[in-house]
């Protein structure tokens, strides 16, 4: 298994727990505290679980087993996977660290955007017939 | 090898979470504008649900008989546009009709899917009773 999909699945696995702390967190103080306001927490723990655990897990295990790139290359371009786990793993950190600001929402969305992208543009040649 | 279906099914999950992304960035600054049920459609419905279904399509065990993911692939898809145009034209009917083509397609996938869902002994037995000696 590559190194990156390795920090992805185990980075995946860390959030899951995060994820679960944070809605038992949510579900043992419902009443939205100046710290952590109600709606914002929920965003930012859904987000942990669809982006930081679902989505990596899956690039993960895709970057992983999916079609080699080229007998010299069997992963593709690597540098864009770790991009891809550099911005999904600070974009679901900065929506989590800013809930409560509006900076957290825009600097995490965003850098979660670039991990998409680049998560796109390294498996894309890597789905095909052979 | 990937089936050709499969290529079609993980592409079109993949234009479908670079779009979701994209939507989710545009609804934080105006969330009236795009609501969060749009973003959240299109990551669940249109890029996790498809790329889980075009990579099992791909990598279940493909001993003996093989039911084709075209179909339901086509329906999912239907389904998935139909869902999509009812963000345009706001109608509930359309919008209803999407989400149960939506599901008729995924009970579809399943039934296509689960037969290919077993234990490593029942595909080498298959094996062993479909080979020549």
């Amino acid at each position: 298994m590559p190194l990156v999909s390795r920090f992805m699945i185990k980075s995946a696995f860390a959030w899951l727990l995060l994820a679960l702390i944070g809605g038992a967190a949510i579900a043992a103080w419902p009443v939205p505290g100046d710290f952590w306001p109600g709606a914002a927490a929920r965003a930012a723990v859904v987000h942990l679980l669809t982006v930081g655990w679902l989505t990596q897990l899956i690039f993960g295990v895709a970057h992983w087993l999916f079609p080699r790139y080229s007998r010299e290359r069997p992963h593709g371009a690597v540098w864009l996977v770790w991009t891809a786990f550099a911005g999904l793993n600070l974009g679901v950190a900065g929506r989590l660290l800013g809930s409560n600001a509006a900076w957290g929402e825009i600097i995490g969305g965003g850098l979660q955007f670039v991990g998409i992208l680049a998560i796109t543009a390294a498996l894309w040649p890597r789905i095909r017939l052979k | 090898m990937m089936p050709r279906t499969s290529v079609f099914i993980i592409r079109a999950s993949m234009v479908a979470l670079v779009a979701g992304g994209m939507l989710g960035l545009v609804a934080i600054p105006s969330p009236i504008t795009i609501p969060a049920r749009v973003h959240a459609d299109a990551m669940l419905l249109g890029f996790m649900l498809p790329f889980a279904f075009g990579t099992a399509a791909w990598i279940l065990p493909k001993r003996g008989k093989v039911r084709a993911v075209t179909i339901p692939a086509i329906i999912y898809f239907g389904g998935l546009l139909t869902l999509s145009t009812s963000y345009v034209i706001p109608l509930p009917s359309i919008e209803i009709t999407g989400r149960s083509v939506l599901a008729v397609g995924t009970i579809l996938f399943a039934a296509a899917l689960l037969p290919r869902v077993r234990h490593i002994t029942a595909v080498r037995r298959h094996d062993h009773s479909t080979s020549p000696n």
